[in-house]
Parts: C-alpha cells; structure tokens; sequence
C-alpha cells in the first residue's frame, strides 16, 4: 500500500520514533545512538564549509600552528554551548527557531531575525559553489559543470523525500570532511610542537593588525553561525527528538564539534609548511592552497586538499539552503519537511532549489566580484551572531517554551560568555576598520 | 506492547511506513509527545517585553546595522587599497 502524501510525513516521523522506542526498551544504547546522532554532527561538519576551510588554510599558511590550534579549540567549545541550546529548543518545543521567534517576539523582530539569516545564508551559499568551483578547477573541470554537477548531488539527496535518508547520505559525504586529517600527516609536522602550541597557547606572531583580526574574526565565523541555530533546532524538530532523547541529542552536537575542531586544526597543520617557508598565502584561493602544498605534500595531497574544498562546500550548500528552507517554512506555517513529498510541500523543496539556483547561477556570472564575497562571509556571519544569540537565551530561558527545561545559571553564564565574546571581536574589528593606524 | 507488531531493523521502515500508515491510531500514540508539543507551541502567544528586555534587543540591532556599515567601509577601503 502506498503511504498518502498527506499522512507521509507522521508515517514517516511515527516510525522512527518505533524504532527508538525499540532501541531503548532492548537497551540497544549503540542502535539507538545511531538512530539518534545527526543534526549535531551534521551542523557541525557543515559549518566546516568551504569558506571556512580556506580560512584555516590562510591562518595556517599566514601565521602557523602556534596561536591558532588552541583558539580553534575554544571556538568550537563555544559554537558546543549554542548549539546544545539548539537541541534542547527543538525537542521540547518540536518547533523551529524562526517560528518560535515570530510567536514569541512578533513580526517585526522576527523579519530583522530572517533578515540576518537570509543575507548571510545567500553569501554563504555563493562562497559554497565557489569552494566547488575552486576544487573542481584544480581537476580541469569548468565552472558551470562543477555547480550544475553540485545541484544534482544536493537533489539527489533530497530525492529519497524521507529526513532519515537525506541526514545519512549528507553524513556520508561530511565524512569525506576528515580528509585533512591525513592531509596533515603527510604535511610531517612536528608533533612535538603541536602538542606544546595546544598546551601552551603561544601569542599571535606579528602582533595584532588589522589583517590579522580579519583572519580571528574569520575563524569565529568559521564555526558559529546564525544559520547553524536554524538548521539544528529545525532538523532535530524534523528527526522527532523527544525531551528523552536529549542526551543523545548532546552528545551528537559533541562529537561532531570535536570532529570539526580535528578537521579544522589539521586544515591549519597541512597549511603550516607554506608560513615555514615564507610563502606569501594571502590571496590564495582552494586550488592555489593545493597547488602551492604540492611539493610538502604530494600531487596526491595536492588533490585530496582540493577534493576536501569541493566536498565542505558540497555539504555547507545542502545544510545552509535546508535552514533557509526551514525558516521560511516555519514563518509561513506551510509544511516544511524533509519526510514531505514534493507535492506536499512545494514551498519547503521550492525554497530550497529556488536558493541553490540562484547563489550557484551568480558564481558563473563572469567578472563577479567573488573574492570580496568570500573574504567577508565569515566576517559578516560573525557580526550578525550577537542578536541571534539574544533571541536564542530569551527563548531557551522562556519558561511558557520550556518548561522545567530551561537554562540554569551556570548555562546562562556560558551562553552570555558566547554573546559577549563575539560582541567584543566584531567591536575589535570595527576599531582596526575605522582607525587602521591602530594596534591592539 | 505496541512496538512487538512492527520489525526493528532500519531497512523495514518502508514496511513500517506503510503499516503504520493503516493504523492511525498507532501513529498518533508513537507521536503523542509531538503532538502536545505542537499544540503547546501553537497556543504561545507574543511574550511581554521588560524594558531592560527591550533596550537589549534594541541595541544588538542597532550593533548589527553599525556592523553592516563598517563592513561597507572595509570593502570600500580593500578595493581603493588593491
């Protein structure tokens, strides 16, 4: 019998909830783990995007391994604080973020809410289909085949209409994240040294410019986002987390902020022979980056450094237009599923296509200024945070929303030590743009 | 025991899928928590704003705008600079 379009979706939902019902009653821990991770995981190694990627090989090859492994270390720590509120939000709520900002702060705060979230998640996606184009450069491939190649990937995994399916094969392909981790070996580095800079935490070498806080704010950027909020409180609302499954939920958003910081220390370790070598790396792009390593790391690394590009912005393509898809859907109260069939829920897909279209058109529009773009995504990401992070402490310590499972005092000093830290790098910045004579 | 009628194993939820789909009244025990959750949620109404609440949200607009044109300003000044 063929399931009704209209049903789908609780059919969908109503059986992967049996499945962990299963799981837990057998005490199967290690079935129902994997039934549970994704959304944290996925998050996560998408928000190692191809923007991303480039900018922990420009601190690499700009500035070494000595200041910047810690550092990477504790962004991560504090996109793990924002990102389990996210988990929290969703199961107890089973709604999105966007919708619970427009019920709870009305119209008007949630269209500057979506507004952030829309600008920043149409750059994003722009600098994605770059980081595809750079790689596949390196291979000889033209650019309207790399992003017309990237569309069908990302609708082919949209095709299977059931989360399930579309959150495993886009975990499959954030695996393919880890290739910098032997990308990095091959670099030889000193261990030695890496364990002293992970344990000591040496200064920043050549002091603070107004370059060098572009490449601190660039790698916050790098890992929190605003859109990293929509996606996981919009996909673990979409998986069917109940409040149970929180603890899972956690450890998801765990283990693939410590895979992430793995990718994104070795992205820097690989990069680390060019700053050795005096190098001049600033306005490299990802087929530059493989080109230049070729002859520290091997014409293989050299391809596996661009197959790593192209893969990060694969994955950050198909995670960034699903959150915008979510918002949307949310704000318009139409369905917005990935268990939903097209036909159910043509905004929801419509949205989705409609953006990755778009942002993967305005890339083989020729002489468009894209360097400018890439430079300042993770920047601007970084900028447009402080308010989301607002809502998102507002909302997790609403006690209508959440109940007896709101934030402690201890979890809301982490969450304001998130707001003010980045709060403070985007005021640094400012300060350097508008006195460059300055140093920090 | 409701999970004793289905199979436990991932490549069946297509078979699930379609069981369940002829019992919905199985469905809607296995989304009991969704369900109320969803009710809860759509019952929220606008939440009342303190001042000092207010004077927050104002001000990290107010950063977010005063950031966009900084941002401007570092574009103009990288492309007049290269």
């Amino acid at each position: 019998m063929s399931v009704k379009a209209a049903d789908r979706e609780d059919a969908a939902r109503a059986s992967d909830r049996l499945q962990v019902l299963q799981a837990r009653r057998n005490r199967r821990w290690l079935w129902l783990f994997w039934l549970l991770i994704g959304p944290g995981i996925l998050v996560m190694l998408g928000e190692n995007d191809a923007p991303s990627m480039l900018s922990y090989a420009a601190t690499g090859s700009q500035f070494g391994i000595g200041f910047f492994i810690p550092f990477i270390i504790f962004t991560f720590f504090l996109a793990f604080i924002a990102q389990e509120i996210t988990v929290r939000l969703g199961a107890v709520s089973k709604a999105g973020h966007a919708e619970l900002i427009y019920r709870r702060f009305g119209r008007f705060w949630g269209n500057f809410a979506m507004g952030d979230l829309l600008v920043t998640n149409l750059m994003t996606l722009v600098t994605e289909f770059v980081g595809v184009v750079a790689g596949a450069g390196y291979f000889g491939i033209p650019a309207w085949a790399a992003v017309l190649g990237a569309i069908i990937i990302i609708s082919c995994a949209y095709s299977f209409r059931r989360y399930w399916s579309w959150e495993r094969m886009v975990m499959a392909l954030a695996a393919f994240n880890l290739i910098f981790i032997p990308l990095a070996i091959m670099a030889h580095p000193n261990w030695g040294e890496v364990a002293h800079a992970t344990l000591t935490w040496s200064p920043l070498p050549g002091g603070s410019s107004s370059n060098t806080i572009i490449i601190l704010l660039s790698d916050i950027g790098a890992t929190i986002t605003p859109w990293m909020l929509f996606f996981q409180q919009g996909a673990v609302s979409d998986k069917g987390l109940s409040i149970r499954d929180v603890f899972q939920g956690r450890l998801d958003t765990g283990i693939g902020a410590i895979l992430a910081a793995l990718t994104a220390i070795a992205a820097v370790i690989a990069t680390a022979p060019l700053y050795i070598h005096h190098m001049n790396a600033s306005q490299f792009g990802g087929a530059q980056f493989a080109q230049a390593l070729v002859p520290y790391i091997g014409h293989v690394g050299g391809a596996m450094f661009a197959l790593g590009i192209m893969e990060a912005g694969l994955v950050a393509a198909t995670t960034i237009s699903t959150s915008s898809a979510y918002a949307y859907g949310e704000v318009r109260r139409q369905t917005h599923s990935l268990n939903s069939s097209f036909k159910g829920a043509k905004s929801f897909y419509g949205m989705l296509f409609l953006t990755l279209i778009v942002t993967g058109g305005v890339v083989v529009i020729p002489h468009f200024p894209l360097e400018y773009v890439v430079i300042i995504v993770n920047v601007i990401a970084v900028l447009t945070m402080p308010p989301a992070i607002g809502f998102l402490l507002i909302l997790v310590n609403d006690k209508e929303v959440m109940g007896e499972h709101r934030n402690g005092w201890f979890l809301n000093v982490l969450g304001i030590g998130v707001g003010v830290f980045v709060s403070l790098a985007g005021i640094v910045y400012a300060l350097t743009v508008i006195f460059p004579s300055l140093h920090l | 025991m409701l999970s004793k009628d289905f199979p436990e194993t991932e490549p069946l939820d297509k078979l699930n899928m379609s069981r369940l789909a002829q019992q919905p009244e199985k469905i809607r025990e296995l989304l009991k928590e969704h369900a109320e959750s969803e009710e809860k949620t759509k019952a929220l109404t606008l939440r009342k704003l303190g001042p000092g609440l207010k004077m927050t949200i104002w001000l990290l607009r107010i950063y977010v705008i005063f950031m966009a044109v900084v941002v401007v300003i570092n574009v103009v000044q990288t492309v007049h600079g290269s």
